[in-house]
């Protein structure tokens, strides 16, 4: 009984022990990505089995030869680094072929990529070789004044809260006193940059490529060569964000031109134009993670490249047309048990969660976002129609039409032909 | 003996060939006639409008509900389901109507007339491409109420694509045709063009189906393969099968494109002539008798 008890703990401690097993690591030789998304530079990483590598065509993204720590990781099938194992520079100059013969030769370059709005909010720009150095140094005394500014500033608003508490104590003893006015805090330092790392910059015009790393002893480096895919939008248009009031967190996307939009009668809608950009799904998917299983081949995505708030929105409509400017709306959660929103203008204090066009639907309308010079942008019209919201049966009485005049076809020619139909036999 | 031979084989090329005006339209018309004083094409044409019916009802309903829907066009999907549903009903209806009359002896007896076999399947492509096109304006009618009915915009490119659609429709009878030349029996040619129209149908939903699952790059796995086998297959069908050209010359007139459309139209066309010409040797090798 004991031995069994024994032989039970020690498959017990077995078990546990192979559960807490660190993923095997494996050094290899590996590309860091930095490719141009418009959402931002989006980092991923090739390591072996090699994956096809996808760039934007005219913006330049950056390919880092790496020596790391591989492993896989199960949970989300992908192949990770571990870059704080290792993470060391191969020297060389990058190859890229097309056909089979050689494009160009790219060198090492340091570069570094920095957000002016910080990041996830708004454009990201890179700057590669000298430029690079200049504005990091730029960055980081920017970042050190901003650091001794708001030393200033928390100094001065503690003396500033000093002086009130003594304020209020010498009120409170009766004396007449005179409020000290609160010093200005500084403003939001948003600027983010990277360090300077160095990389290859590829700027390419769309195709299919090849990629190989050749060492400074002239040789191919074993685990280089990738398949390098450089591609580029179909069609150009401006896409609509829809936001309906009554759910501002579930918005609607018009962004093929030929679209319509269906709403209710006396619905308002909220629309956020967009510079947008139709990209092949399986590629735009790859550019961002090459090793994502997601995206099809055989489809196609719309891209926000940029907000085209600063226009007017033209409504043309059986009560006329007008031109309406964007403006910033903010979102309340409406009391009580009952879920819902209510969308107002920001008042004094409030922050404004979202700016847009505000179209309350009255009918037929047809839309378009008008430039400076109050022209029609391409590709921005679209029409809003409210369809009738009636009960159903009238649709089925319709599939019946075909089939009565059918019956009256085949009613007519038995009468023509003099026929009837044959009594069975018993 | 070569005198001889030279006028078999001109007495056999006529009797494959030859076109004769007169006979041929008077087959055309009696083929129009008899399809169109029938029930089952309208009872096709009160499915496909039933099924667009619905499709709109639950977009009528997502708009009820939502308060808001984005539609490229409403009448895309009913459209697609619609001509895939008359071009299944006309190859059906051709191979029906080829293998019948074989096997009741009606064939036998028009080649004791200057009928040959061109020009009876051409007679028979003219007559159900003709009554296609009726029923196509039977269709547009039903849309058009349809339209009026629920405030959903039928866009100029859907009537455009439907026009186009009659080129699919000839591709997908002369398979019919086809089927009924090499297969003597009503009952076989029959369950051979709809087993061909429905494993066609099938095999696209399943492309669409695995085409919508993850796959990884460079891991090999069960759904992998089915996905890579389903595009190999469909890549050739589309083409060999007639339903492909429905969906080429749909899917390009609903983006817009007419050029397109009129490409995958035009090949539907090429791809009927040679069927039909097919057919034609078919028919003379295995014999007009039942």
């Amino acid at each position: 009984m004991i031995r069994t008890i024994l032989v039970l703990l020690s498959l017990l401690l077995i078990a546990g022990t192979a559960q807490a097993q660190a993923p095997v690591k494996q050094r290899q030789f590996v590309y860091g990505i930095n490719a141009f998304a418009w959402d931002g530079y989006a980092g991923s990483l090739s390591a072996g089995p090699s994956h096809t590598i996808y760039v934007l065509a005219g913006h330049p993204s950056i390919v880092s030869a790496r020596e790391t720590l591989v492993y896989y990781w199960p949970i989300t099938r992908e192949y990770r680094a571990d870059w704080s194992g290792l993470n060391a520079s191969v020297a060389g100059t990058l190859e890229v072929l097309q056909a089979g013969r050689t494009v160009t030769t790219l060198q090492l370059r340091s570069y570094i990529t920095q957000y002016p709005n910080g990041p996830d909010r708004g454009p990201s720009m890179l700057y590669a070789g000298e430029e690079a150095e200049r504005r990091y140094r730029a960055f980081v005394e920017a970042r050190n004044q901003h650091r001794d500014a708001l030393a200033r500033y928390y100094e001065a608003r503690r003396r500033y809260l000093d002086a009130l508490d003594k304020a209020a104590a010498a009120h409170q003893r009766g004396a007449r006193v005179s409020l000290p006015s609160p010093p200005d805090e500084p403003e939001p330092f948003r600027l983010f940059s990277s360090e300077v790392h160095d990389g290859f910059v590829i700027d390419l015009s769309p195709g299919q490529y090849a990629i190989r790393l050749r060492g400074p002893d002239g040789q191919v480096r074993p685990g280089s060569p990738r398949a390098l895919v450089v591609f580029t939008h179909r069609r150009e248009s401006v896409g609509f964000r829809i936001v309906p009031q009554t759910r501002w967190t579930v918005p609607e996307r018009a962004d093929e031109p030929a679209s319509t939009i269906y709403a209710r009668q006396d619905q308002v809608l909220y629309f956020q134009p967009f510079a947008a950009r139709e990209y092949n799904d399986l590629a735009y998917t790859r550019l961002t993670n090459p090793q994502s299983v997601e995206g099809r081949p055989d489809g196609w995505r719309w891209e926000y490249v940029q907000p085209l708030i600063g226009g007017r929105l033209q409504l043309s409509g059986s009560s006329g047309t007008e031109a309406i400017t964007g403006r910033p709306f903010h979102v309340e959660q409406t009391t009580g048990e009952a879920l819902g929103y209510e969308v107002v203008e920001p008042g004094a204090g409030q922050t404004a969660d979202f700016t847009a066009f505000r179209v309350p639907v009255r009918g037929h309308m047809e839309v378009a976002l008008l430039d400076a010079a109050g022209r029609p942008l391409p590709g921005s019209d679209r029409v809003v129609r409210v369809p009738r919201l009636g009960p159903a049966w009238p649709l089925g009485f319709i599939a019946l039409i075909p089939l009565t005049l059918g019956a009256a076809v085949v009613a007519w020619r038995r009468e023509r032909l003099g026929r009837t139909p044959r009594p069975r036999e018993a | 003996m070569g005198v001889v031979s030279e006028v078999r084989a001109a007495a056999r090329v006529r009797s494959v060939w030859q076109v004769s005006a007169r006979p041929t339209l008077t087959m055309i018309r009696l083929d129009i006639f008899s399809a169109l004083t029938a029930l089952a094409p309208y009872a096709v044409v009160a499915v496909a409008t039933g099924l667009a019916g619905f499709l709109l009802q639950n977009d009528l309903h997502r708009i009820q509900e939502d308060g808001l829907l984005v539609l490229g066009d409403p009448f895309a999907v009913p459209l697609y389901g619609g001509v895939l549903l008359l071009a299944v009903y006309l190859a059906t209806s051709a191979a029906m109507a080829a293998a019948r009359e074989r096997e009741h002896g009606a064939v036998e007896l028009l080649y004791y007339g200057p009928v040959s076999s061109f020009s009876y399947l051409l007679a028979k492509l003219c007559g159900h491409v003709l009554q296609y096109a009726v029923l196509l304006v039977l269709l547009l009618g039903s849309y058009v109420l349809l339209a009026l009915v629920t405030g959903l915009h039928m866009r100029e490119t859907t009537v455009l694509a439907m026009i186009l659609s009659i080129g699919p429709a000839a591709a997908a009878t002369t398979l019919g045709l086809l089927v009924a030349a090499l297969v003597h029996r009503l009952r076989p040619a029959l369950l051979a063009v709809l087993g061909v129209a429905l494993g066609a149908v099938g095999l696209q939903v399943a492309r669409e189906i695995l085409a919508r699952l993850p796959a990884p790059e460079y891991h090999v796995n069960p759904v992998q393969v089915l996905r890579w086998a389903a595009f190999a297959i469909s890549s050739i069908t589309q083409w060999v099968l007639p339903f492909g050209y429905v969906d080429r010359e749909l899917s390009a007139m609903l983006r817009g494109d007419l050029a397109g459309g009129l490409v995958a139209a035009g090949a539907a066309g090429v791809y009927a002539v040679v069927v039909l010409v097919l057919a034609a040797a078919g028919l003379d090798r295995t014999g007009i008798r039942r």
